[in-house]
């Protein structure tokens, strides 16, 4: 990994209009790391690239790279480079003279000589594997299926090993972001909620804005009767158990999240909790039921599929879920996305 | 139903014919062999062409005509490549304001431009002359070429223009090198929209000309003293000069296109042509 490339914003803010599309917002990104800002349309991740690009000024704040600070700095002075969602090709150039554009903009000393400009936009295309493509022109590709993306995201990781660069990822696809970051950055109206890496926003999610966003979850209303060294004892209808405290308080109410393979089928003799399944769907490797309990809606994954109507037991463990506080109004629907 | 659509197809050939007829008139009599306007024509010649060409007054309004058209083209592009980036590219109230405004000289009655013109010279104290006329066609051409280049750039992806300054490019590189070129088949093409206008404006120029004669100045008093053969030949001209001015562009921006993905607005030109 490289030692170079970090980059810092400390307290930038964004404004449009009426609209707060960033507020106050700190954020480190690791020199050599791999960063994806995830989060739903609007939340201020693609106003926050375009600050640490250059192509928009925060209001407030500072953007530093490497120590040093470039808040003013226009795009074509920043050591960093964006690929825009768009692709943003120049359509009158050949695709070898797309990539070696970035060698012809320096000061005329700076610029590398044709020569090597030619070779390093041939090692270029030898990386992406499109080396028969160079003299031709680039031709508007639409969306790209699943295989694509799946491949192209393969081809991201590879390139960042071979790079070992910083590379700042955004994306509302969480399974993308999920599967190829080292660490994620949440957010959500202008704010990051949570900055950790992958394996830790999908188990513990520290806010239940995250909890709804990421993968998918049963949630239950709780009373909370006790907490400390990390734990919750809540009571969630008849049942006491124990879950991970993520800020409530004893005596208040929570909202405690379960992960789908948290909970488990059972038995009606074994089962701590009975309801009647209400759709199920297939992924390939497990079924997704969701079944309606005297709890409320919950979601378990299963080996085989059951029909809708039927009724079904669940077991539900001894130590699971995490506690948020309650919130009146979910600040948006669980954001579940597939592929 | 049948019936039917053999009347409407009768019918749309009869229209074509009223519109085309007049024109395939002046081709043949220009290539008359005879000496007046009867029909049929007496045989294949050049003799209008060459006729015209020996004719000292219709060679410099020819070139008259090609001067002031070429300066329209050069002149309105400019100006109108101007304004059309300060209106695409630095909205406000006022540039919208201006916009509208610019459109003005397309609803003036070419008359009402042709008096303003004289009165305004009379004011100044400014004599008649190539410059008159110029300025004259730029009035009326630069419209045009603010609503031919301003559609390009408001539809086309600015994100290139970020893309290329992430890449290290000035605003100046970008403006050379990526703006100026997807936008450049839309310049030229206003540009020739503008001669084709210019080369035979004859209402306006008539009050601007003073005694410089442009081509259709010098068909019209032609025109009043005898209808002779000649005048086929110099309309024929008069039509195929912008019109070549066209193929010459169109062919050049489809080679283009068809080398790059950078779409050129061809069709702008085919429709003002």
């Amino acid at each position: 990994m490289s030692t170079t490339g970090a980059v810092s914003i400390r307290g930038v803010s964004k404004r449009f209009g009426s609209t707060l599309a960033l507020q106050i917002l700190d954020l480190e990104i690791p020199p050599g790391s791999f960063f994806s800002l995830l989060g739903p349309s609007g939340c201020g991740k693609t106003t926050l690239l375009k600050i640490v690009a250059g192509l928009e000024r925060p209001d407030t704040g500072t953007v530093s790279a490497d120590g040093h600070e470039i808040t003013g700095r226009p795009p074509e002075r920043r050591p960093f480079n964006m690929v825009f969602q768009n692709y943003a090709l120049f359509p009158h150039m050949t695709v070898a003279d797309n990539i070696g554009f970035g060698l012809t903009t320096g000061a005329r000393r700076e610029r590398p000589p044709d020569r090597e400009r030619r070779d390093r936009v041939a090692e270029m295309l030898r990386l992406v594997r499109l080396e028969s493509l160079s003299g031709r022109y680039p031709e508007p590709l639409s969306a790209l299926d699943r295989n694509v993306r799946f491949a192209l995201r393969e081809e991201l990781l590879r390139i960042h090993q071979e790079l070992a660069t910083t590379f700042l990822f955004v994306t509302h696809d969480q399974d993308e972001a999920l599967s190829i970051s080292q660490l994620v950055g949440v957010m959500n109206e202008g704010r990051l909620e949570q900055v950790a890496d992958p394996q830790a926003i999908y188990r513990f999610p520290a806010t239940l804005f995250t909890a709804r966003f990421i993968g998918a979850g049963s949630f239950f209303t709780a009373d909370v009767r006790a907490c400390g060294d990390g734990r919750a004892d809540v009571d969630v209808g008849e049942r006491r158990f124990s879950a991970s405290d993520a800020g409530v308080a004893a005596g208040g109410k929570a909202q405690v999240m379960l992960r789908p393979e948290e909970l488990e089928t059972a038995p009606a003799d074994q089962a701590t909790l009975s309801g009647v399944v209400d759709t199920c769907s297939f992924f390939g490797a497990h079924f997704e039921i969701s079944v309606q309990t005297p709890l409320g809606p919950c979601r378990l994954h299963v080996r085989e599929p059951r029909a809708p109507g039927d009724s079904l037991g669940i077991r539900w463990p001894d130590r699971a879920g995490i506690a948020y506080p309650w919130e009146e109004t979910p600040s948006s629907m669980d954001g579940r996305t597939q592929g | 139903m049948i019936g039917r659509s053999r009347l409407l197809t009768a019918a749309v050939i009869a229209l074509v014919a009223f519109i085309w007829l007049p024109l395939v008139v002046v081709l043949v009599f220009a290539f008359n062999g005879g000496s007046n306007l009867s029909w049929p024509p007496h045989g294949v010649s050049l003799r209008w062409f060459r006729l015209i060409f020996g004719d000292e007054a219709f060679r410099s309004g020819l070139k008259a005509s090609a001067v002031a058209a070429f300066s329209t083209a050069l002149a309105a592009g400019a100006v109108g490549t101007a304004a059309a980036f300060a209106f695409a590219r630095r909205p406000s109230r006022l540039a919208s304001m201006l916009e509208s405004g610019s459109r003005i000289p397309v609803m003036l009655p070419p008359l009402f431009i042709g008096i303003a013109l004289v009165a305004a010279m009379k004011t100044f104290a400014i004599d008649p002359s190539m410059w008159t006329i110029v300025a004259g066609h730029v009035i009326v051409t630069t419209p045009f070429v603010i609503l031919i280049v301003g559609a390009r750039l408001r539809n086309y992806d600015v994100t290139v223009e970020q893309a290329a300054r992430d890449l290290g490019a000035t605003p100046h590189t970008v403006l050379r090198r990526i703006t100026f070129h997807l936008v450049a088949p839309s310049i030229l093409g206003a540009m020739v929209v503008a001669f084709a206008i210019s080369f035979d404006e004859v209402l306006i120029t008539n009050f601007t000309s003073g005694t410089t004669q442009t081509l259709p100045l010098f068909v019209l008093s032609r025109l009043h003293r005898t209808i002779d053969p000649s005048v086929n030949a110099v309309a024929t001209i008069l039509l195929l000069v912008p019109w070549l001015a066209v193929a010459i562009t169109l062919i050049w921006q489809r080679t283009r296109a068809s080398r790059s993905a950078a779409a050129a607005p061809a069709e702008e030109l085919a429709r003002a042509a």
